[in-house]
């Protein structure tokens, strides 16, 4: 190592120094400029939003309904994914081979999936071609056909994904960390479904599915782009006139998680392993908490960003992964927080060990001046970086929508993040994270990992399905 | 031309722009026919600097363009341009190896860069607010870039696991470059960007210093700046941080020019590939020609998707005697190629293969597309290019391309509007200038270990 090398930490440290004094963003300046937009509620429920944006020609139809995972009834996991999946393979009076040629003609794009809590449809087009746009998108939405062949064809490739998971050790982490963490929690399975679940499934099923939640009163629409408003509300208006309201109220509440009992330890056993994957979590808070930014602000500082305290401390310094990050998952009535990383079987012990070290010690002692500083210019930065497209920003007004987030939401994002004091972080790291209630999920050789960890906690091995 | 294409711009503004929308229509435009407005500005020291400001823009992004690509290495030397891409990450005189891109996603942006068989380019999207330190970050590397033995040493062996990985994971990356060494004799375009084994094994910390030296000058490097800013402020940053950098001579040795092909080529590998790939290419003129966009949406007719028309003839429907087909038109600045590769299925007769696809693609200049074609390949490429425009990366993209690729940042707009008007004869006479045996280039690449079934000639 030359002496030039050596002599870099101090230059680094000088420039920052430099950096911060010279281009120290003026504080609430660079508030985000959200383009004009209108909410409506149709007669039949449907909540309606139209962002004109003109840059480009481009229009972007996107629907959110309250249609997840969540509300896959028991005994038949995976049913809210292989109802999504299954809108673009037959609608109306196109079978799947037509959808796919008629948008593929207009060079557009017409997408449908699930998440936990949300069954989401996208179509893009260009704005001369709205009309065609609109008519598949709205087809897919409300005259799905479900073709037998094409759910079998579903089902198939479903239970070949579940399949191809097991064998990658973070994806089967991430799987069972839900059951193991939130039991019987509606939350707690995998969007996909279990072999046994998904095998079950009959067209029927996804039938009744559709009828029950991919209903308008269970539905958030936005439109963004090259569209005149007042246009755009007639041609929807028009368009989905025919979609009958379930008139049910919207009884898919779910309890919040408990976030106590202590520290409990899973094995998933998965006896070739060599590395071992690790999840530490707990119960967390629902998605419109109003400590959403101190818990944001908070989490970036131990394992959100690229120089957090878990990366600098379990990366870089004790050199026992190559990757580590925390994350808040957040719904409409409950939440997680969970850290997520993986290391050599042999290091396992004393990865868990520093990680629970980094975490206990910031909940104790809080971060620094200039941590809190870094995290909040981080977030501040990132932010407006995400919603430049107008897909992204359909996606962003429907999020605020669908979680009853304050209106101003998008544009005081920024102001909210400079708003989080030193006392706010402290507060919320001793109330929400988690130290010695966090749970441990380990997927690796259960015969090493149960020497490895003993004295953490009681220890329950899991066979692998 | 020029004239012609404001006109057109102005003319499609015009059709375009809305009536107020019940004041939704703040910070809304007419739909635009480029990618932005901007403005070109030379620095003392001979750096061109773009501005395209924005105020509705969510980002900004800063991007140094240098007209320094492997088409400017020499025999010997390829992979110096791409390998000094990473030591551009390396540190200099203020910022520590690799703490540039830190330094950016502490900002919470981005950082990256890119070697095209053309240029380099290296950029990052930020807030508004950190303009400035970008600014800084670059005007140090490139008056101030450490270009030591460790460094050097460092990289090669990134580069060379790079190369090895590619080459490992795509059978189709290395079919196309035993095209390109056919098709071409004496342009640099028949090396790999990344640089042959031999020479990267080789490459000495003087060859990087010489291309840093010749190519990494003021005056051959283009600065972008596209997005959330002021126009005043990025150019008191640009004084300050960039107008500093000394002048220094470039190297200015012509690249080597291509003799014109006058017969087909052919050639026969063996390497490792799962099945027998065939590889085809046609001599088309450079990324600036005006017939460009006919090109491609010929390329995108011939091989784009299920409904493509040797999709249908060869894969799906017809024959079956391909896994899959596919191509392009690879954009380069000299000379394009307009490619083709197809995966044959066991069994498939491989001579009858090699004719009915040269067949299917040489017809294209033989008889007009139907309109019902070219109508869903310009809507594919126009969205395709739309969409690239939506963010402030993809408009420098565009804009900084458009002016070291083609010598004009409007060529952008001007490709799409060319690509509007375009009719099945325009597409015809285009094909009938490249779609020719004459041009033609041929590769067959073959499973090393087993024996080829049908005539590989």
């Amino acid at each position: 190592m030359t002496s030039a090398r050596k002599a870099r930490p101090m230059f680094r440290r000088l420039l920052l120094a430099a950096c911060a004094a010279a281009f120290a963003a003026p504080a609430g300046a660079a508030t985000f400029r959200l383009p004009a937009h209108t909410k409506t509620t149709f007669e039949n429920g449907l909540t309606v939003i139209v962002m004109p944006a003109r840059r480009l020609p481009l229009v972007e139809f996107r629907l959110v309904a309250r249609a997840g995972a969540v509300n896959d009834p028991a005994g038949r996991e995976g049913l809210a994914g292989l109802t999504a999946e299954l809108l673009t393979q037959g609608a109306g009076r196109r079978d799947a081979r037509q959808i796919a040629e008629d948008i593929a003609f207009v060079g557009g794009a017409l997408d449908a999936t699930a998440s936990i809590e949300q069954a989401v449809v996208t179509c893009e087009v260009l704005g001369k071609d709205f009309a065609t746009g609109l008519g598949m998108f709205h087809d897919v939405i409300v005259q799905p056909t479900f073709p037998e062949a094409e759910f079998k064809r579903k089902q198939s490739e479903t239970l070949g994904a579940i399949a191809a998971q097991k064998d990658d050790p973070g994806t089967v982490a991430n799987n069972e960390l839900g059951p193991f963490l939130m039991g019987e929690s509606p939350l707690a399975h995998p969007v996909i479904g279990y072999a046994r679940t998904v095998g079950a499934l009959t067209r029927d099923d996804a039938v009744a599915f559709h009828k029950r939640f991919l209903v308008p009163d269970r539905c958030i629409l936005a439109v963004v782009g090259d569209v005149d408003a007042k246009a755009v509300l007639a041609a929807l208006g028009k368009a989905f006139s025919d979609w009958k309201p379930s008139g049910e109220k919207p009884a898919d509440a779910y309890a919040p998680l408990p976030r106590d009992g202590g520290r409990r330890v899973l094995i998933v056993s998965k006896p070739e392993v060599t590395q071992s994957q690790i999840r530490l979590a707990c119960g967390g808070v629902p998605r419109n908490h109003p400590d959403y930014f101190a818990i944001t602000v908070a989490n970036t500082i131990l394992g959100g960003g690229f120089t957090s305290r878990l990366v600098n401390e379990i990366r870089v310094n004790q050199g026992l992964t190559y990757g580590i990050s925390s994350r808040w998952g957040m719904y409409r009535n409950a939440g997680t927080f969970t850290i997520s990383t993986f290391t050599r079987n042999e290091k396992l012990r004393k990865a868990v060990d520093a990680t629970l070290g980094v975490v206990k010690q910031l909940v104790d002692q809080g971060p620094t001046e200039q941590e809190l500083a870094k995290a909040r210019r981080y977030l501040t930065g990132q932010y407006p970086l995400g919603l430049q497209a107008p897909d992204a920003l359909a996606a962003q007004l429907a999020t605020v929508e669908f979680y009853g987030l304050p209106p101003d939401f998008i544009e005081t994002y920024t102001s909210r993040v400079e708003g989080v004091t030193m006392a706010d972080v402290k507060r919320v790291l001793k109330e929400r994270f988690c130290t010695d209630d966090l749970k441990l999920l380990v997927v690796s050789n259960p015969k090493t990992a149960q020497e490895s960890l003993a004295g953490l906690g009681p220890i329950e091995v899991k066979e692998m399905e | 031309m020029r004239h012609l294409g404001f006109l057109l711009l102005f003319a499609c503004a015009a059709a375009a722009a809305p009536g107020p929308a019940s004041g939704a229509d703040t910070g809304a435009r007419p739909a635009a026919s480029g990618p932005a407005e901007a403005r070109l500005v030379t620095l003392k020291n001979g750096m061109r600097l773009l501005l395209a400001p924005d105020s509705t823009a969510a980002a900004v992004d800063l991007a140094v363009w240098v007209d320094a690509g492997p088409v400017h290495e020499r025999a010997g030397a390829t992979g110096v341009a791409h390998l000094f891409e990473h030591m551009m990450f390396r540190g200099s005189a203020h910022v520590a190896a690799q703490e540039h891109s830190r330094l950016i996603q502490a900002e919470g942006g981005t950082a990256n860069a890119t070697t095209t068989p053309d240029l380099a380019c290296y950029y990052q999207t930020l807030p508004r607010a950190a303009l400035e330190l970008a600014f800084r970050l670059e005007g140090d590397r490139l008056a101030s870039l450490e270009l030591s033995p460790e460094n050097l040493e460092a990289e090669r062996s990134v580069v060379r696991d790079e190369k090895r990985w590619r080459a490992e994971n795509s059978p189709v990356g290395r079919a196309l470059q035993q095209l390109y060494a056919v098709a071409y004799t004496r342009h640099p375009y028949r090396w790999p960007v990344i640089g042959l084994d031999e020479d990267l094994a080789r490459v000495t910390l003087e060859d990087c210093r010489q291309f840093f030296r010749g190519h990494y000058a003021p005056d051959n490097a283009l600065v972008t700046v596209v997005g959330d800013f002021d126009a005043g402020e990025a150019l008191g940053y640009a004084k300050r941080w960039l107008e500093p950098v000394p002048r220094r001579r470039v190297d200015a040795t012509p690249v080597p020019a291509e003799p014109p092909q006058t017969a087909e080529r052919r050639a026969t590998a063996r390497m490792e590939v799962p099945v027998r790939l065939l590889v085809l290419g046609w001599k088309a003129p450079g990324h600036a020609d005006p017939d460009g966009p006919a090109l491609q949406l010929l390329a995108r007719i011939a091989f784009n998707g299920p409904s493509s028309r040797l999709n249908r003839a060869l894969v799906s429907g017809g024959k079956q005697s391909c896994l899959l087909v596919q191509g392009g038109l690879d954009g380069r600045k000299d000379a394009q190629l307009l490619y083709a590769v197809a995966a044959l299925r066991p069994g498939a007769d491989s001579a009858r293969v090699e004719r009915d696809l040269v067949g299917e693609v040489e017809k294209l200049a033989g008889e007009p597309v139907s309109d019902e074609e070219l109508d869903r390949a310009r809507r594919q490429e126009e969205i395709g290019t739309l969409f690239s425009w939506q963010t402030a990366r993809g408009r420098a993209e565009a804009l900084g391309t458009a002016q070291l690729v083609d010598g004009d940042w409007r060529a952008a707009g001007e490709r799409l509007e060319r690509l509007r008007r375009l009719t099945p004869a325009d597409l015809q006479r285009a094909a009938g200038r490249v779609l020719q045996a004459a041009g033609r280039s041929v590769v067959w690449a073959l499973p090393a270990n087993a024996v080829a079934q049908g005539g590989a000639r």
